[in-house]
């Protein structure tokens, strides 16, 4: 992965406007300069101080940013699809600024940082140059730290492109989240446990625990679309016997499925909807249907845990 | 208004369910019968075609023997001679009720015969054509199955809009159980037993077909032999608003019809259950698929 490895992914941390302009717009120019295929992904009224900044747009592409950057998996799609069309319609590079959303760097951060260790992999072999800035007034500690762990290098304001030692292996770190992300329900016994459950009876065993929950009907039903998909991809690419334990509290449920196989061949597996491997598109629409998934794979099987509803404590 | 469509009587709510009884059926009901053996048959089809005695319609019973085995099989159907005498009762061969045995067949004239029989019956003042029939021998080799799962499919489709009534069985021993699960998929009423499926696929009101339940790894095969047989001349319309489940792997498959039926019009999805319209929002454009709330 290392040699073939062509994909820029650097952090710009920022404390000001004036910081982000110290990076954008330099960033951006050279790329116009250089005939490269230059992309600004960012808010409104950091794409319009940018432009300002800029004066001359021309070879500048703002793009719907709301839109392709409303959930990383969205996120992904659309650029893994818009850079390998750049690249193959002869762009030389493409080089983004491109922002998390505002609720990314909150709520739904699980979720983005898999997607900022995955980028890692899944562009590595793309000529593109990537920069995402992040606002250090609205973004919590936790999460820089994992944006280090995520960005090869640190964009700087004073022009430098800094190597960042906390960078992290994608496997590891999507490994280590998944671990880290233990839900304190799974102390307890399960409150639901069924082997081999068809995806069938595990829709039922689940239904029930959900009865004891407020959570609305949508969520519930996602959840159920999700632990169908995860069954069925343990019961027909794992090893039996395959444990399905689910717990609940008012606002939350957490369902692991446990098999004794060795787990998806691809880590990467989910991100990207790809039809051609197996349980592939079953996993990346999980991925969508609920708050929390996670990959882990143990020294004899392999567990994904789904979680909806509030986060615990 | 086609001669003989029987619009203007009372239209019975047609029955989409899984049963443990063949009795209390009537008009446009297509039941699938997977039972284990000759006797177990007989135990279904008189029950059944007695329900049409008192029903008032024209009883056909068919089945992979000779008229004399035929009639005994119906040793328990009350006046059964008499009804023979009254031409209300006929027996026949499957060789002879369906025009062959080697899997074969023209599905689309045996479709024809049973709509001319049942406006027929109707004709000759009876409610409607009930039929029960074995189709065991229909189903000899894995092509077969996807030939009568066929046949099923269209036939269905006839019997939504004519006065017919039908009770089809399979024995599980020698069909084996994946093409039982189909044979219960493409029926919108099928026994409940080892071989049930959760889910069916079966004509619907105004032109459309339903599909209905929960499709999972239980039903793909089936999913996918059935919609592979839909008619493809004009738009699809699929109701699938009494689906409690459908996986991604069902999804696909109906993606999939939707590329393949694209020149032809395309494939309609009526009435969305929520989880499914988020996920068809999630999936993205698929050619050929338009989906209506």
């Amino acid at each position: 992965m290392t040699d073939a490895r062509r994909f820029r992914h650097e952090a710009a941390i920022y404390r000001s406007d004036d910081e982000l302009l110290a990076v954008a717009v330099p960033f951006l120019r050279e790329g116009v300069q250089a005939g490269e295929a230059t992309l600004l992904g960012v808010d409104e009224r950091e794409q319009r101080l940018i432009l300002e900044a800029l004066g001359d747009t021309d070879g500048i592409t703002p793009l719907a940013w709301g839109e392709v950057y409303a959930s990383p998996y969205a996120a992904l799609e659309w650029n893994h699809r818009t850079l390998n069309d750049l690249l193959a319609n002869g762009a030389p590079r493409v080089r983004v600024l491109g922002a998390v959303p505002s609720h990314g760097t909150a709520a739904t951060w699980d979720g983005w940082a898999r997607y900022e260790a995955a980028v890692n992999h899944l562009y590595g072999p793309l000529d593109v140059w990537s920069v995402c800035p992040y606002d250090t007034r609205r973004t919590a500690d936790d999460v820089l730290a994992d944006v280090e762990r995520t960005h090869t290098h640190l964009a700087a304001p004073d022009g430098g492109h800094v190597p960042i030692p906390a960078y992290t292996d994608p496997v590891a770190f999507l490994t280590e989240r998944a671990r880290q992300a233990a839900d304190p329900l799974e102390a307890e016994a399960p409150h639901v446990a069924e082997r081999d459950p068809t995806p069938g009876e595990a829709r039922r065993t689940i239904t029930a625990l959900a009865k004891a929950t407020f959570l609305d009907a949508a969520t519930v039903e996602r959840l159920l679309l999700a632990v169908s998909e995860v069954v069925t991809n343990a019961t027909v690419h794992g090893a039996p016997p395959v444990d399905l334990r689910g717990w609940a509290t008012d606002d939350r449920i957490v369902v692991t499925v446990r098999d004794h196989g060795p787990g998806p061949d691809d880590p990467f597996v989910g991100f990207l909807p790809r039809r051609d491997q197996p349980g592939g598109l079953g996993l990346w629409i999980t991925n969508q249907a609920c708050s929390r998934v996670a990959l882990l794979p143990e020294p004899e099987g392999f567990t994904v845990r789904i979680t909806v509803g509030a986060p615990p404590g | 208004m086609l001669a003989g469509e029987d619009a203007g009587k009372q239209r019975p709510v047609r029955r989409s369910e899984r049963t443990d009884t063949p009795v209390g059926y009537g008009p446009r009901d297509h039941l699938c019968w997977v039972h284990r053996g000759d006797s177990a048959w007989h135990d279904a089809a008189v029950p059944f075609l007695r329900d049409g005695i008192v029903g008032g319609d024209r009883l056909l019973y068919a089945a992979d023997k000779d008229e004399e085995a035929l009639l005994d099989d119906l040793a328990g159907l009350p006046e059964r001679d008499a009804l023979l005498d009254a031409g209300q009762l006929e027996v026949r061969p499957l060789a002879e009720a369906y025009a062959a045995l080697d899997g074969r067949f023209d599905i689309g004239a045996q479709v024809a015969t049973f709509e001319q029989m049942s406006l027929a019956a109707l004709a000759d003042g009876y409610r409607s054509l009930r039929l029960a029939a074995d189709l065991t021998a229909l189903v000899a080799s894995d092509d077969a199955v996807h030939w009568v799962v066929s046949y099923e499919v269209l036939v269905d489709a006839m019997g939504a809009r004519r006065p017919w009534t039908a009770l089809c069985g399979y024995d599980l021993d020698r069909i084996g159980a994946p093409a039982a699960r189909a044979m219960c998929f493409v029926h919108p009423v099928h026994r409940d037993g080892e071989e049930a499926v959760p889910a069916r696929l079966h004509a619907g009101k105004a032109g459309k077909w339903c599909l209905a339940g929960e499709v999972d790894v239980a039903t793909h095969e089936a999913l996918r032999t059935a919609l592979a047989t839909l008619p493809g001349a004009g738009p699809v319309h699929l109701d699938v608003s009494s689906l409690e489940h459908i996986d991604v792997a069902g999804v696909r498959a109906l993606a999939a019809l939707a590329v393949m039926l694209a020149p032809a019009g395309g494939l309609v999805l009526h009435r969305p259950p929520d989880v499914l319209a988020w996920m068809l929002d999630t999936w993205g454009d698929v050619p050929g698929l338009q989906v209506r709330p």
